[in-house]
């Protein structure tokens, strides 16, 4: 299964910037998941995370002109949907923060029957990490930070978020690996 | 570099999970909104350049109405279109007490100087601009910053890229050093609720994070 096409999403960033209403279709399709799945592990329930959806999509509309070309349009979709699922927790005058947890607990009952398997074996392993490298985690794979923008969230330096995203990232290798075996 | 493995592992989980159908039409009328009130703008512009100054104005609002399609009022603006005019601070404290009170310092500080204005937009109040300054300390600051009196109803375009910088939970900011400066935006809230939005120019990289907790203590 390949990494998500980036090339692809900034190019439908780039024609949403120049006026073309249907790259929206195409990023729905891309990303939309990933956009679901985080809004919901902010806000907490799915009614409220379709609502941060759409308002997020809407967002993209009115703000895609400040898409900067040559940076990473994932890490800037992610930005829009965290900060709106976060304004509508602050509207709510609710503490706007992740719930860490939902991110790494997806199998429900309408999980897909085919992934399941490998689904549940990431789960547990991610259920070995303490809530420190769960948050690096999050920040890297979810968000697609850099190591930067992670040191900053984290409020680390940037060698020593290096240093721990390395570490988690070969913890949770190992944990993959073992349940393979 | 990113795992590629885990990447892949991550994409595949997440890629298993529900997404529901979401009604992308108001999203697509937006994109189509924008794109006609840039093109009346650029032909009005064009236009300026060759035509007398009363027969701009006419040409432009016969274009403006032939391109735009017909639509609920939106709830963005374009400060840019909109009125701007001075007040003073014990004006707008008496009226605006909750969102003037964190700029107190400014006004009765001697090595501090603010200017304020209101900006309307049809007959609305929408937008309260302040200019700061301050020295001392070593430390020279410049900052323009706008605060939302509408209760997050009406979004200034121009300021609505603010809401997606680098989230730190309740504040969103960057800063860069040019010119031997550092240039800052943000956007915040105030104890009141009012979206703030900042410029900031300031020979000191913590001039930013000074002004933020003063105005949100």
């Amino acid at each position: 299964m390949p990494p998500l096409d980036l090339e692809q999403l900034n190019r439908l960033l780039r024609r949403l910037a120049d006026g073309d209403a249907d790259a929206l279709d195409g990023i729905y399709l891309l990303v939309g998941k990933r956009m679901f799945v985080l809004a919901r592990g902010i806000v907490r329930n799915e009614a409220d995370a379709e609502d941060v959806l759409s308002d997020s999509f809407l967002k993209l509309a009115r703000g895609a002109r400040s898409f900067r070309e040559g940076t990473n349009g994932y890490a800037f979709v992610m930005r829009v949907v965290r900060n709106t699922a976060f304004d509508l927790l602050r509207k709510r005058k609710v503490r706007a923060e992740e719930d860490l947890d939902a991110f790494f607990h997806l199998t429900d009952e309408r999980y897909s029957p085919e992934r399941r398997e490998d689904a549940i074996a990431l789960e547990a392993a991610m259920e070995k990490l303490s809530a420190e490298e769960k948050r690096l985690i999050y920040y890297r794979y979810y968000l697609d930070l850099t190591i930067r923008e992670v040191a900053e969230e984290a409020g680390l330096s940037k060698s020593a978020a290096e240093r721990k995203m390395s570490a988690v990232e070969q913890k949770l290798l190992a944990l993959l690996a073992g349940q393979r075996r | 570099m990113k795992s590629a493995y885990l990447e892949r592992q991550f994409k595949t989980y997440i890629d298993g999970a529900e997404l529901p159908a979401v009604d992308l039409s108001a999203a697509k009328r937006e994109v189509k909104r924008s794109k006609s009130q840039r093109r009346g703008k650029r032909i009005a512009a064009i236009l300026s350049s060759v035509l007398s100054a009363a027969a701009v104005v006419v040409l432009a609002v016969t274009l403006a109405i032939g391109l735009m399609p017909s639509y609920t009022p939106p709830e963005t603006y374009l400060i840019a279109d909109a009125a701007p005019m001075s007040a003073t601070y014990t004006s707008l404290s008496e009226k605006y007490p909750e969102k003037t009170a964190p700029f107190a310092s400014f006004f009765f500080a001697s090595n501090a100087s603010s200017e304020y204005a209101l900006i309307s937009l049809g007959g609305e109040e929408v937008l309260m601009e302040i200019e700061l300054s301050s020295v001392g300390g070593g430390r020279q600051m410049r900052a323009r910053v706008y605060i939302d009196l509408t209760d997050g109803e009406k979004q200034p375009q121009e300021l609505e890229e603010y809401k997606e910088l680098a989230a730190g939970g309740a504040v969103r900011s960057e800063t860069k050093y040019e010119n031997g400066e550092y240039v800052s935006r943000a956007y915040c809230t105030l104890a009141d609720g009012s979206d703030c939005y900042i410029d900031m120019t300031s020979n000191d990289d913590s001039s930013l994070s000074a002004l933020l907790d003063l105005i949100r203590k």
